[in-house]
């Protein structure tokens, strides 16, 4: 019966993600492939939405958006969320530990922090994504609006008005 | 090599996460250019904002501090609201009262000889409670709590409350050897039946606020000689000796970085020892472990070491201590080592 044996496979499918023993190929911009755990990869809620959907899980998933160096961190981090356990509070600090460490590192440059942000907001991966933008806030705090300018490249737009009303708000502070 | 470019929704979802406490930081982000003034005016990201930091500690509103020269316990004082931000409750003093702790939005004082008054400054509303007639002291102080499990006490104004009283009594040479304490559910009306504890050393209890670390409700005695912890599950009082204790120094309780009791020892010359109490390994007794040392002299603009200097309050849900010396009063953010003035004294906290 055809309902039957579709039952059959779907059961058949879910223990076999429930077991995260399906390996995925994720290939970055520059054509280099990086083969993951899937449980490592659903960390990715793009990726994680396109393997349920059934698609083309045996071809891997070309990445665009996102080249090798940037890739490889960005799999570091779930992996280890992924394929760790973290149900008792050793495993919870392991993994606070890990991300803490993690995040210090990526602090140090700059330039690659924001990668990462961008990689982790195109793949939906929540902790991670949560992680890099809160080290950009903090980086914010006690800073000038100068060196928040230089600190993200952006350049100095506003008008006279605007420098008035900001002198406006300053004394009314 | 200017910087990779971070898309607009990106840009929102770091201002999102921008600290609700520091009307600063977001003033200076709304100085830096054209889009990041409008996302930081606009309506639905304020929202946002809100939303997003309502999940974490509530503010720090302002501190309660009595109004007198000369603190000496249940001598007619104002207690005043000290604010921190913008925020005014309704009525600013309250005179002849005594606060005695500050938690989950509420301010408990002494006030009478025998009755505690839990006052919540954001609705005003005042609820008075007799002291339990089972424990007869000398020397009393109590804590306040909210008592819904997993509250995140955004919202919790007017609901039930759980209040610990101890106090000191059986004197010998002096000393107070011995101190009981009973908690009060504000659901029930009742006073639980009094837990007492001896030590060979004077309890007599400090009138610094509590501190609620895990299951428990801490008290300091005199000069940081022993901490009594009182346990809101089983109702028992004990008795927590410090590390080490500074004959011409200070102590206060605090909460650790992950929630653990914490103690925060001046050594009487210029730094201030942070200790945590945490869990031994395999479930074995806890111990105290020396966490971090601040140096006053790198922290406070004035410091004298031949000038008295006292730790009075702490901010629970915060890593504000506030300090006392002769050129004023001081909040310090333990993280980041920094000081502020406040300016005048300030003997308790409002979260």
């Amino acid at each position: 019966m055809a309902t039957g044996s579709g039952a059959a496979a779907a059961a058949a499918d879910a223990e076999e993600k429930e077991s995260g023993s399906r390996m995925i190929t994720l290939t970055s911009n520059e054509g280099k492939a990086f083969v993951v755990t899937e449980a490592s990869a659903r960390q990715s809620a793009t990726i994680r939405s396109m393997v349920d959907d059934g698609g083309c899980v045996d071809k891997g998933f070309p990445l665009p958006n996102v080249d090798s160096k940037t890739l490889a961190r960005v799999i570091q981090y779930c992996d280890e969320h992924g394929n760790k356990e973290a149900h008792t509070v050793d495993e919870r600090a392991a993994l606070a530990k890990f991300d803490k460490d993690f995040i210090a590192e990526l602090d140090a440059d700059k330039a690659f922090l924001y990668d990462v942000t961008m990689a982790a907001n195109y793949l939906h991966i929540q902790g991670l994504f949560a992680l890099t933008t809160q080290c950009i806030a903090d980086t914010i705090k006690g800073k000038t609006p100068e060196e928040i300018r230089t600190a993200f490249g952006i350049e100095y737009d506003l008008t006279a008005q605007d420098e008035e009303e900001i002198k406006e708000e300053d004394t009314h502070a | 090599m200017a910087p990779p470019e971070l898309t607009d929704d990106v840009v929102e979802e770091i201002l999102l996460r921008l600290p609700p406490d520091d009307p600063s930081c977001s003033a200076r982000a709304s100085a830096v250019c054209k889009p990041w003034r409008r996302l930081l005016s606009d309506p639905v990201f304020l929202r946002r904002h809100r939303a997003f930091h309502r999940r974490r500690a509530p503010p720090l509103l302002g501190f309660i501090h009595h109004f007198t020269d000369e603190p000496v316990r249940r001598i007619p004082c104002f207690a005043r609201f000290g604010p921190t931000t913008a925020f005014r409750p309704a009525e600013q003093e309250r005179k002849g009262w005594w606060a005695l702790d500050c938690r989950h939005g509420r301010v408990l004082f002494q006030c009478s000889y025998v009755e505690l008054a839990v006052w919540d400054p954001m609705t005003g509303d005042v609820r008075r409670q007799r002291e339990p007639d089972d424990i007869v002291c000398a020397f009393s102080t109590a804590a306040v709590l909210c008592a819904v499990p997993g509250c995140d006490h955004h919202d919790c104004h007017g609901g039930p409350f759980v209040l610990v009283f101890v106090g000191n009594d059986g004197v010998y040479e002096g000393n107070f050897l011995m101190a009981s304490a009973s908690s009060y559910s504000s659901e029930t009306g009742t006073w639980t039946a009094p837990s007492t504890v001896e030590h060979d050393e004077s309890l007599e209890l400090e009138s610094k606020p509590s501190v609620l670390a895990g299951d428990a409700v801490h008290f300091l005695t005199y000069f940081g000689k022993a901490i009594l912890r009182y346990d809101l599950t089983n109702l028992e009082l004990s008795v927590i000796l410090p590390p080490v204790a500074y004959g011409d120094g200070d102590a206060l309780l605090m909460t650790a970085e992950d929630g653990e009791l914490g103690l925060a020892l001046f050594d009487g010359e210029a730094s201030i020892h942070l200790w945590a109490r945490v869990a031994g390994a395999a479930g074995g007794d806890p111990g105290w472990v020396r966490r971090n040392m601040i140096n006053l002299y790198a922290v406070l603009p004035f410091f004298d070491p031949a000038h008295s200097l006292s730790l009075v309050g702490f901010a629970e849900g915060t890593d504000i201590i506030f300090l006392h010396t002769t050129h004023g009063d001081y909040r310090m953010e333990l993280s980041h080592c920094r000081s502020a003035s406040c300016g005048r004294r300030a003997d308790a906290s409002v979260g």
